[in-house]
């Protein structure tokens, strides 16, 4: 498997990129900068860094398409306090719940289910069966053909 | 086909990323892989490298998955049409996974894998796709 320095690293470089584009509220790279960060946590098995990332995730996919910019405003706040986040938990190479990443991430759920979270997500088993009735079909049509 | 034979091709836009899900391979037995990083980058190793499996994450910085996969099931090589395509990502939203499997993706496969997972996945769709030909 990687070595734990180097997944740091990149996630650092990423959580970097991510500050600066938060900076020029292009929050359409953010969350693609944060599904980044989730999956290469989640094949590392840090699932703390990766579930901060997914709320960071979704709150720059709504806060693309804000009501009014008073939820634009949120949106970024909210992602600026999960890079913040993530700086911590990256630089103290932690990966424990303290009782503020639980007040962060409690707040970062409130928010989304404000701006409405606008992204039905699936479960792994859910697209499972999506696949068996894809190849029905596709075994139909050929039994057809 | 034996599994463990089968030609391998990894897409991901992350070098650190593309040798981890290889190193997970490799550790199933499966050695075999080639990692390149783009959907460009695969399409011409396609039409000259014989490939069972392509493994593909979902976002690029030019163009997604979907229309690698388009590109991919419309190609002029039969053989290329045929490839098996597995898309690996932590990308759930239901517009994207259904949307890849609409368009011929054989399994979709989220973020963390395991070793077995995979490799038992790899190893069912290889079969299928013997028995297909």
């Amino acid at each position: 498997m990687i070595e734990t320095p180097v997944y740091f690293q990149q996630i650092k470089e990423w959580n970097q990129q991510s500050r600066t584009m938060l900076q020029k509220e292009d929050l359409h790279r953010v969350c693609e900068l944060m599904l980044l960060i989730r999956g290469l946590s989640l094949m590392s098995g840090c699932y703390q860094i990766a579930h901060i990332a997914e709320l960071g995730e979704d709150i720059a996919f709504v806060g693309q398409h804000p009501t009014n910019s008073s939820n634009r405003r949120k949106s970024v706040g909210c992602v600026w306090d999960v890079v913040t986040t993530l700086d911590y938990l990256i630089a103290h190479g932690v990966e424990t719940t303290t009782e503020e990443q639980n007040i962060l991430i409690h707040r970062l759920k409130a928010t989304l289910v404000n701006l409405r979270d606008l992204r039905p997500k699936l479960s792994q088993s859910e697209i499972d069966v999506i696949l068996r009735g894809k190849v029905m079909e596709r075994d139909e049509a050929r039994n057809q053909g | 086909m034996n599994p463990k034979q089968a030609g391998i091709l990894v897409v991901h836009q992350v070098p650190l990323v593309r040798q981890q899900i290889a190193s997970i391979f490799a550790a199933e037995g499966l050695n075999k892989v080639t990692e390149v990083g783009s959907p460009e980058e695969a399409l011409q190793l396609l039409e000259t490298k014989p490939c069972h499996l392509v493994v593909s994450d979902v976002h690029f910085p030019k163009g997604g998955a979907l229309d690698f996969l388009k590109k991919v099931r419309a190609h002029s090589f039969p053989r290329v049409r045929k490839i098996g395509f597995i898309v690996l990502t932590a990308d759930s939203t239901k517009e994207n996974i259904e949307a890849l499997i609409g368009a011929g993706a054989d399994d979709y496969i989220l973020k963390p894998l395991t070793p077995n997972y995979i490799s038992s996945r790899i190893t069912s769709l290889l079969m299928k796709i013997s028995a297909d030909q």
